[in-house]
């Protein structure tokens, strides 16, 4: 009889265990900060206006539709846009190649366009097939790959990138690279791979780590020679080199499966005859430069390191805060404010700083970035920073504390801080002139917010 | 005054009972001011936010599907006759796409437990050999929760981690609390069927 009583007692124990376990699994990060609500606000914004067109817009849509077809057969013909470069590289062949800061090989079947270049980065489309590149990154540096499924940003990193008919996937060695898909964005880190068509990322498979160590190793003993950035102005890019695989090598199968990518092939880099396509229509010419260990590099100058973007900088903010650096956090965002203005980041920073301000009992600073805040009538943080004001206020032991709280209710009736600026109404009334002069504030706590531990509280407290 | 405020911290804000500001702000919405819809987000997206972290845990798609939620209240309050509160259709919605997003994921656990979102969780482990072992178990909740049906996974954590009685978990499910009371007892022995199970594999490997 005890035992089964012990039993009993271990299960429930158990049971009452997994449940805490499950509330803290599924509680931890479950708050919205106010930056991410600002930030989805303004994406529903953006879809809220892409409402039915009414019938009378549907001739207007027509003809502006007509029209642009029309700009872009123009633009073709005067070879004002379409890819400044391309390459194709057929079945069981490998081109390796040199683009601006990428040592790249494209693994055929593929096709491979450059549709920009520049000293900020390049622009590529992938339409189709395996391409492995290790981007040096810096300052202000980016590569940016378009699959048809996909957007693929480059910060600095070695990756794969597979377009198959059931979408894009993207293999990441070492480094970060954020993926946008129609529905979502994604970031990669190293050792984890992600499809457009599955939800998250997940373990890279050791068939690609091979084949991405192999492209590592290949690029080491190569030598190439050091990345340099593409010019606009130089001449027509060079051919690169082809290389490819043993005739034995298997050929890659499209997957049907979901979320997962084709059989890989084997990056075998052996000498073969290039096959680089360079098509007629090449109105922006560009230098790519000839493959590794070919040719010596063309002896220009590196260019100065173009300075950091906004999203840059915030994006090393963000970093930063993460790993509790709040100084390095605030001089990046400093930065975004005093370098940047106009970019559309400010007041993202503005708020950031004054949190972190606000942090280090830096009152004074914090309501400086607030007030600037204040000033960008657009600004979807000037409720947040409202907020922040007055807590700032009854933190420093401002007096204009209750006016503020007031202020900001009145402004703000349906906020988010709702409940908490009347708690905190509550509280200081009540430290003022104890029940009497707090009983208003708990009447409308009560009315307001009846099923909060808060308001029941004050009920009881203040009858 | 700083008790006061750590007492205030720790409250969540729960979803205010503003019937007649409901009405007012789907009237507003209905005669075309923009603001009003601005304020039903700024009131809700809190709580859209949490109740789907609550079903789906931490995963990145969070944002995406609170967006989903608002479009899709927009779309639904012109047909909306004030049958249930606005909180109740909103929460209504957001368990929907939830329930969507466990079904198009199939029984994949989609919720990185190496990410930022734990680190401070696991920071209060005394050591790292303890740190790992947390980090398995929140691994193993993680893959027994994806291997539940969404109803059931729905039911059960609605009233697991929030606490809910069956007849208000009935209300935002459209179902009755017969059902639900059943779905939270077949997932909780499913559950602890999974547990079981996961920790003996645990044991022997």
């Amino acid at each position: 009889m005890s035992r089964d009583a012990d039993v009993l007692r271990e299960a429930a124990g158990a049971s009452e265990r997994r449940d805490e376990l499950v509330r803290v699994a599924l509680t931890t990060g479950d708050e919205l900060d106010d930056i991410r609500r600002s930030k989805i606000w303004t994406r529903i914004e953006d879809r809220l206006d892409d409402r039915a067109p009414a019938p009378w817009r549907w001739l207007l849509a027509g003809g502006v539709g007509a029209l642009a077809i029309a700009g872009v057969v123009m633009l073709l013909v005067t070879r004002g846009h379409g890819p400044i470069e391309g390459f194709v590289a057929p079945a069981d062949t490998t081109l390796t190649m040199t683009l601006g800061h990428a040592k790249a090989a494209l693994v055929g079947p593929a096709k491979l366009d450059v549709l920009e270049t520049g000293d900020q980065g390049m622009r590529l489309a992938l339409r189709h097939g395996r391409f492995v590149a290790e981007f040096e990154g810096g300052h202000g540096r980016t590569l940016r790959i378009e699959t048809p499924g996909a957007t693929i940003e480059i910060v600095g990193t070695l990756f794969a990138v597979d377009v198959h008919p059931n979408g894009t996937c993207v293999s990441v060695a070492h480094g970060r690279v954020r993926m946008t898909t129609f529905t979502q964005v994604m970031f990669v880190d190293g050792g984890h791979e992600a499809c457009s068509d599955a939800a998250a990322p997940h373990a890279i498979a050791s068939d690609v780590r091979d084949i991405l160590a192999h492209h590592e190793a290949t690029l080491a003993l190569a030598k190439p020679a050091p990345a340099v950035p593409v010019v606009a102005a130089a001449p027509v890019a060079e051919p690169v080199v082809a290389s490819a695989p043993p005739p034995t090598a298997p050929a890659r199968k499209p997957s049907r499966t979901p979320a997962t990518r084709p059989a890989p092939a084997p990056v075998a880099i052996s000498e073969a005859p290039a096959v680089a396509e360079t098509p007629a229509l090449s109105s922006a010419p560009t230098k790519l430069q000839p493959a590794f260990g070919d040719a010596p590099p063309p002896e220009k100058p590196t260019p100065t390191p173009a300075p950091p973007t906004a999203t840059e900088l915030y994006r090393a903010a963000e970093v930063a805060l993460a790993n509790h650096d709040t100084a390095t956090a605030d001089r990046a965002l400093a930065k975004i404010v005093d370098d940047l203005p106009s970019s559309s980041l400010v007041d993202q920073a503005l708020y950031e700083r004054a949190r972190i301000a606000y942090d280090r009992h830096a009152y004074a600073d914090a309501r400086h970035h607030l007030a600037r805040l204040a000033g960008i009538p657009t600004s979807p943080l000037r409720e947040p920073g409202a907020y922040l004001d007055c807590r700032v206020a009854i933190a420093s032991n401002d007096s204009t504390a209750d006016a503020c709280l007031a202020a900001y209710r009145a402004t703000y009736p349906h906020s988010p801080h709702d409940l908490d600026v009347l708690g905190l109404l509550v509280d200081r009334a009540f430290r003022a002139g104890g029940c009497t002069r707090a009983a208003p504030l708990v009447d409308d706590l009560t009315r307001l917010y009846q099923a909060t531990t808060l308001a029941r509280g004050w009920r009881e407290r203040c009858p | 005054m700083i008790a006061a405020l750590a007492v205030l911290a720790t409250l969540r804000a729960t979803e205010p009972s503003k019937e007649d500001d409901d009405a007012a702000l789907i009237a507003r919405h209905r005669a075309g001011d923009r603001e009003a819809f601005a304020t039903m987000y700024r009131t809700h997206a809190a709580a859209v936010y949490r109740r789907l972290s609550r079903i789906l845990g931490p995963v990145p798609e969070r944002d995406d599907l609170t967006q989903d939620v608002f479009l899709a209240l927009h779309r639904a309050l012109p047909a909306f006759r004030g049958e249930a509160r606005l909180t109740t259709l909103i929460h209504r919605i957001a368990i929907n796409k939830a329930c969507e997003h466990l079904r198009r994921n199939g029984r994949r656990p989609a919720v990185p437990t190496d990410s930022a979102f734990f680190d401070e969780l696991l920071s209060l482990a005394a050591s790292p050999a303890e740190r790992a072992s947390w980090r398995e178990e929140l691994d193993r909740v993680f893959a027994c929760l994806a291997k539940i049906k969404p109803k059931k996974r729905v039911a059960l954590l609605l009233r697991v981690v929030d606490g809910m009685s069956f007849e208000e978990i009935a209300v935002l499910v459209d179902a009755t609390p017969e059902a639900v009371a059943k779905r939270v007892q077949h997932g909780q022995r499913e559950l602890d069927e999974l547990f079981a199970r996961a920790s003996r594999e645990a044991r022997m490997s």
